[in-house]
Formats: C-alpha cells, sequence, structure tokens
C-alpha cells in the first residue's frame, strides 16, 4: 500500500475547476502496480480528469510525465506507489 | 518588391516572375534566392555588397491568423552565412498595405537613415535625433514625428548602431526578428529605421472560399491546447512544463532544476502583472500584452511581456529566481536591440567562468561577478551594446569571446560550430532540438518543434518519436518537420497560428488562383533547405559547421534526463540527413536533387 501524487498543470486544472494558478494535486492510494487509468479511476478528481482526456480536445494536446520523464505509453503506462504523474499541455515549439 | 541603394539614394521597382514566386513563395524562400543570386562569394556581413532583405509571404495582410509576420534575410556576421530571421506583429501585413511583397536594401548610407514606405511614396531621410535611441524610443519618436500611429516601425537600437554582432531588429514594439546579427547588417549600412503604412488591398483570387477557409484556419488554432495555454497564459504557460521534464537551462547548463518555476510560469506571471493586450494583425490568440510591474525594484515598468525564451534567459540561465528582475533584464536588452539567445548564453558563459576562477576581475573591467548579480549582469548588457571595455568582446558573441578566453572557456561555452547560441533550453534532454540547431542552415532549429514532444499527423506522424529510443526515426521525423516549417516560413504566418498542411495549401490555392497541393509544399520546403545550402557553401560553408559545442555533447547532470548524451549518435545522424536530403557526404546538394528541385 502506498500512495502516487497526481499534478495537473494548468489550463487543464482551471477546466477541472480549478480557479488560481499552480496545479491542481491530488494523491491516490493503490497497492502494488497500477495504469494510470486505473490510478485515476481510484479517485473522484481523477474519474472528471479521465473523462476530459477522453475528448479530443484534451487527448491530443496533453503531455504526460512520470517522475518528469516524457511518457509515451498514455494512460496504459504502469505507475507504482511513491511516483508523481504530471499533466501538462503539450509544448509546440518555441 | 523595392530596391534601396542607399550609397546612391536610389529607389527603384522591379516585378518578381510569377515563376519565381510559385517556385519560392516568399519569405526566407524568395529572400534567400535573392540573396544566392547578388551576393558574391565570402562577401563579408559588415560590406556594403552585403543585402538586407524584408519579405512578407502571399497571406501577408489577409484574414489567416498570424498574418502580419515578416521575415528579414542577409548573411548575417554571427555564423558567415544565410541569416534568416522572421517577427510577427503587424509589419509584414502593412508593408503589403503600402503595395510590397519585399525590399532589398543594399550600399550604406552616408549618415543615419530610415526609410518611409506607403503606397504614396518612397523616401530615404535622414535625422540625426534617432542616433542613441533605444528601441521602443525610436519607433515612438517616428511614429509621432510622422504622425503616423497606424504605422509599423522596424529599427535598430544602440547595438545595431555599434555593430554587436548579435544585434536584432524591433518591430511593432516588441517583436523581434533576432537570429543571427540582423540588427548589426542594418547598423552596418547606416539604416536605424524602415516605416510601413497604406492602404491597398490584398487581391484574393476567390474571395468566398478563402473566407470559409480563413475562418476554418482562426477555429482550428482556437481548439489546440498550445493555442489555449498561449492564449491564457502566453508562452510562459510551459514555463514549469520545462523545468519539470529537464530542458529549462539553468545556470549554462551545469545543472537541470530550478526549484522556483511556479514563479516564472505563465499562470502565476499573469496574475501578478497588470496586462493590456496588443494582439498581432489578425491573430485570434492575442497573446501578446504590454505588463506593468507591480512589486520589486522596478515596480510601474511597463514593457511588453516576455516570451518563455526571455524570461528562461534571463531567470535561471544566469542564475537569477526573481521574476521581476528577469523582465526587467528583458526589457533592457529589448530596448537595447539585442538576440537574446546569444546575450543569455555568453552572460552565462561568463558567470560559470567566473565561478570556476577561468576569469577574474581584471579580465572583466573590475566586475565582481556572481550567479544571479543582476547589477553586474545589467552594467555587462550596456557595455556589450556600446561595445565599452570588455563589452567590445562579448558583442562578438558567445562563441568567438570563448575562442579568445582560450580553451577551458571553450569547453563550457554553449554554441553550434556555425558560431551562434541555441535557443532557450537545454537541448541535451530534447535530441530534436539539439539535432534541428546543429544541422541548421539560418541559425535556428530545422523543424522549429522537438520532434519527441510534438506529433505531426499531417506528415504521418501520429504520435511523437520516442526519446533516445532510435535515433533515426528522430532524424527522419526532424527532417519531414524542416521541410514543413521552411514552407510555413515562407507563408508570412506566425509559428503559433500554424495549421494543418492541407488547410493551408487549400488556403494558398484560394489566394492565388494556382494549384498547390500538400507534396508541393514539402517539395517547396526542401528547395528552400537546400537552395539555403548552397548560399552557405558559397560563403565557405564545411560539414565542420554541423557540429555542437563540448558542453552540448556532455551528458546531462542531473534531473530527468541525468547520463543522457547525443555524442554518441550525433555525426550518424547528420550524416543519415544528407543521405534522406539528397545530400552527399560531405553535405553538398547532389545534381540529381538540384535538378529534381529545380535549383540546377
Amino acid at each position: 500500500m502506498g500512495r502516487v501524487k497526481v499534478k495537473v498543470y494548468q489550463p487543464l486544472a482551471s477546466e477541472m475547476g480549478r480557479e488560481k494558478s499552480g496545479p491542481l494535486e491530488f494523491q491516490v492510494d493503490l497497492h502494488g502496480e497500477m495504469s494510470i487509468e486505473q490510478v485515476l479511476s481510484l479517485h473522484e478528481v481523477g474519474e472528471g480528469l479521465l473523462s476530459l482526456l477522453k475528448t479530443s480536445e484534451w487527448s491530443d494536446n496533453i503531455m504526460i510525465a512520470l517522475e518528469g520523464e516524457i511518457n509515451y505509453d498514455g494512460l496504459s503506462a504502469k505507475v507504482s506507489a511513491g511516483e508523481e504523474i504530471q499533466f501538462f499541455p503539450l509544448y509546440g515549439g518555441g | 518588391m523595392l530596391r534601396v541603394d542607399l550609397t546612391d539614394s536610389e529607389i527603384t521597382e522591379e516585378e518578381i516572375s510569377p515563376e519565381k514566386m510559385e517556385k519560392f513563395v516568399g519569405g526566407v524562400g524568395l529572400g534567400s534566392s535573392i540573396l544566392r543570386e547578388e551576393i558574391e562569394d565570402e562577401v563579408d556581413a559588415f560590406a556594403p555588397e552585403n543585402r538586407l532583405i524584408f519579405f512578407t509571404g502571399p497571406f501577408a495582410g489577409t484574414k489567416v491568423p498570424g498574418s502580419g509576420t515578416y521575415s528579414v534575410v542577409t548573411k548575417g556576421p554571427l555564423t558567415e552565412m544565410f541569416g534568416g530571421a522572421q517577427a510577427n506583429g503587424w509589419f509584414g501585413a502593412r508593408m503589403k498595405f503600402a503595395g510590397y511583397d519585399g525590399i532589398v536594401f543594399h550600399g550604406k548610407a552616408s549618415e543615419l537613415s530610415y526609410v518611409l514606405v506607403t503606397d504614396e511614396d518612397v523616401q530615404i531621410k535622414t535625422d540625426p535625433e534617432l542616433a542613441g535611441k533605444d528601441t521602443y524610443e525610436t519607433q515612438e519618436y517616428l511614429k509621432e514625428k510622422l504622425a503616423m500611429p497606424k504605422s509599423s516601425v522596424a529599427c535598430i537600437g544602440p547595438a545595431g548602431e555599434n555593430e554587436v554582432r548579435f544585434a536584432n531588429i524591433a518591430s511593432d514594439g516588441g517583436h523581434f526578428a533576432s537570429t543571427n546579427g540582423i540588427g548589426a547588417v542594418m547598423g552596418s549600412k547606416n539604416l536605424k529605421a524602415v516605416v510601413v503604412a497604406g492602404d491597398e488591398g490584398v487581391p484574393v483570387a476567390n474571395e468566398e472560399r478563402f473566407d470559409e477557409l480563413a475562418k476554418e484556419w482562426q477555429k482550428e488554432v482556437n481548439e489546440t491546447l498550445m493555442g489555449a495555454t498561449v492564449s491564457q497564459y502566453g508562452t510562459n504557460g510551459f514555463f514549469s512544463a520545462a523545468a519539470e521534464t529537464g530542458w529549462l537551462p539553468v545556470k549554462n547548463l551545469t545543472t537541470d532544476i530550478f526549484e522556483k518555476h511556479p514563479e516564472f510560469n505563465g499562470d502565476s506571471l499573469r496574475e501578478k502583472l497588470d496586462l493590456d493586450r496588443t494582439p498581432c494583425h489578425a491573430c485570434p490568440l492575442e497573446h501578446c500584452n504590454e505588463v506593468q510591474l507591480k512589486e520589486g525594484r522596478h515596480e510601474g515598468l511597463k514593457t511588453d511581456e516576455p516570451e518563455y525564451e526571455g524570461m528562461a534567459a534571463f531567470g535561471p540561465l544566469i542564475g537569477n529566481d526573481d521574476y521581476t528582475e528577469a523582465i526587467y533584464l528583458n526589457d533592457l536588452n529589448d530596448r537595447l536591440g539585442m538576440d537574446l539567445k546569444e546575450m543569455g548564453f555568453t552572460l552565462s558563459l561568463i558567470l560559470e567562468c567566473v565561478e570556476n576562477g577561468v576569469l577574474d576581475e581584471e579580465d572583466l573591467d573590475g566586475l565582481d561577478l556572481d550567479w544571479g548579480d543582476i547589477d553586474g549582469v545589467e552594467k555587462l548588457m550596456k557595455n556589450i551594446a556600446h561595445r565599452e571595455g570588455v563589452g567590445d568582446m562579448l558583442a562578438e558573441g558567445v562563441y568567438r569571446t570563448a575562442k579568445n578566453f582560450g580553451e577551458d572557456a571553450l569547453d563550457k561555452a554553449v554554441y553550434t560550430h556555425e558560431g551562434i547560441a541555441p535557443h532557450i533550453h537545454d537541448p541535451r534532454g530534447l535530441w530534436g532540438y539539439l539535432f534541428g540547431q546543429t544541422i541548421s542552415n539560418m541559425g535556428s532549429i530545422e523543424g522549429f518543434s522537438p520532434a519527441e514532444l510534438v506529433p505531426q499527423p499531417d506528415l504521418g506522424m501520429d504520435e511523437p518519436v520516442e526519446k533516445y529510443k532510435d535515433p533515426y526515426e528522430l532524424v527522419e521525423a526532424q527532417g519531414e518537420m524542416a521541410k514543413k516549417y521552411y514552407f510555413v516560413d515562407n507563408l508570412g504566418t506566425c509559428f503559433f497560428t500554424s495549421v494543418d498542411l492541407s488547410l493551408m495549401t487549400e488556403a494558398l490555392e484560394a489566394l492565388t488562383g494556382m494549384e498547390y497541393s500538400k507534396e508541393e509544399a514539402l517539395k517547396q520546403g526542401h528547395r528552400t533547405m537546400t537552395s539555403s545550402r548552397l548560399l552557405n557553401i558559397s560563403q565557405g560553408w564545411s560539414k565542420e559547421e554541423d557540429k555542437a559545442s563540448e558542453r552540448l555533447l556532455e551528458p546531462c547532470p542531473d534531473g530527468p534526463n541525468e547520463g543522457v548524451s547525443i555524442r554518441e549518435d550525433i555525426d550518424e545522424m547528420v550524416d543519415y540527413h544528407y543521405r534522406r536530403m539528397g545530400w552527399d557526404e560531405k553535405g553538398h546538394p547532389k545534381k540529381e536533387t538540384l535538378k529534381e528541385l529545380g535549383l540546377d
């Protein structure tokens, strides 16, 4: 048993109701290794995030990182207790 | 197209043939084609014979988003090869409204001059009052003097007048065409400013269809999260993403960790600043603002909001963690008229050399510097712009400065072998950036974005390229992106408003009445890239230029990319890129490639 920290950066955070600057943060308890999708489905805020990420507006434009490492497996990537999942706006360059 | 001979004060108009327009489209494509035809081999960048060319693209001044953009092309004094840069705002649209697609300057004026271009007249004028004015002062002064509030002024600051090798060109407030010292070339011609204004419309072949496509383009720009983030938080909306994923440049790339990033991120910044929107021509994103500081030593300062690269250059890169000071230094740099990439990496090199004992007070006119020393950095910047004391040497840019200080400094300096600093990232953790910068023909990034972050569905890449997994796949992706963004550079539109290639080419067809497929667009991008390479070869380019400095080959010191280095792969990546582009092992385009691209 352990916890995973989830950080959702702006502007996705404000879409989820955060009215101030800074990321929306929450923690989820988990057993062993789970996928990001499973982790999010265990938390009320996470479920809201999952719904947003299933719309093309957000799914095509979000970068997911695990402990700062860009993740290319999307919501199926595996996470373990003590890790941090980050949702960033996708950077287009410049 | 206008031709302005500053030596003999002669102004002439020239037609550009439809065949040439179709082949090179506009922007850097047409500009580099004209430059290649007109300058002699290995001409001095500061010689009167060098050309300074302003070009719009076909979309300039239309309803297409971000169509106020223009390109400036010249032989740049940093790389001593092709220099091409874009600025957004209104200048490109207003040059078109004055009736011109491009202006070619050559020669050298006998006194500090400006050129006034309207739909009624073109004049070369002198005004001694312009000497020494900063970029904002120059724009305000000329608009007021000429009583032309609806004009755009492209100008240089003191750095351009003093031929600082990385001086840039400002327009529409704080928009800059910046890379490769194009402002120094303008200064070498005694040309302080170009003012454009007019009311001429832009002819459209199929207005109804073009309006539909322009609306679709606007909608597509608004619907991306890149658009949403840029619109709400500016490019600083990505600051924390850069910091957390390890490509924010900190202290001359000696670390990738910067704890204060939340204070520099766009959401926090825009809460702390007063904002006044200053949108570019036809831009739905409206991300540009004049801002006012509400706290800190410079409370009350009004300036254009710095972009991400400005906040990174005058923040973490020089060891400064106070966002108000970063905004202040960015404003100072803008006013003096210097490229922030070259400035940032020159300053951070000096600060690291001081920390390591490579340089001391005696080398730096008595300045006792340390990371984040704002007052010391401010003094250095002013000395650079005026070429005073050690500033005279630093005004040569990061590569020449390091070379002058010796091997220890060269090992620490961040540059590519062309002799130019990269964009303000730590590209060691994003090889698309590092590779794109290393093979650059005009001093910026080939492909613009790193292929590891951004999918390109219109190029058949629905997913980004996985980092470090397959360097050859990255080369393929970055090469195709380079073709696409050379084409975009030629259109006269802003990168942030670029959309799917099919939509852009359809709009181009509706605008011009010419047939233009996605495949032709990519071929056109390939043609511009190859034409730029030919130009560089005529100016003495060799394969040695397509290399990165020692610091850029070192492994990332910490953070999520700790231990990663491109050193073992970069040479093969460059060779593979040459093969894909139809160039030989020396990087010279093959005869059959030139024939295929119509460059033979």
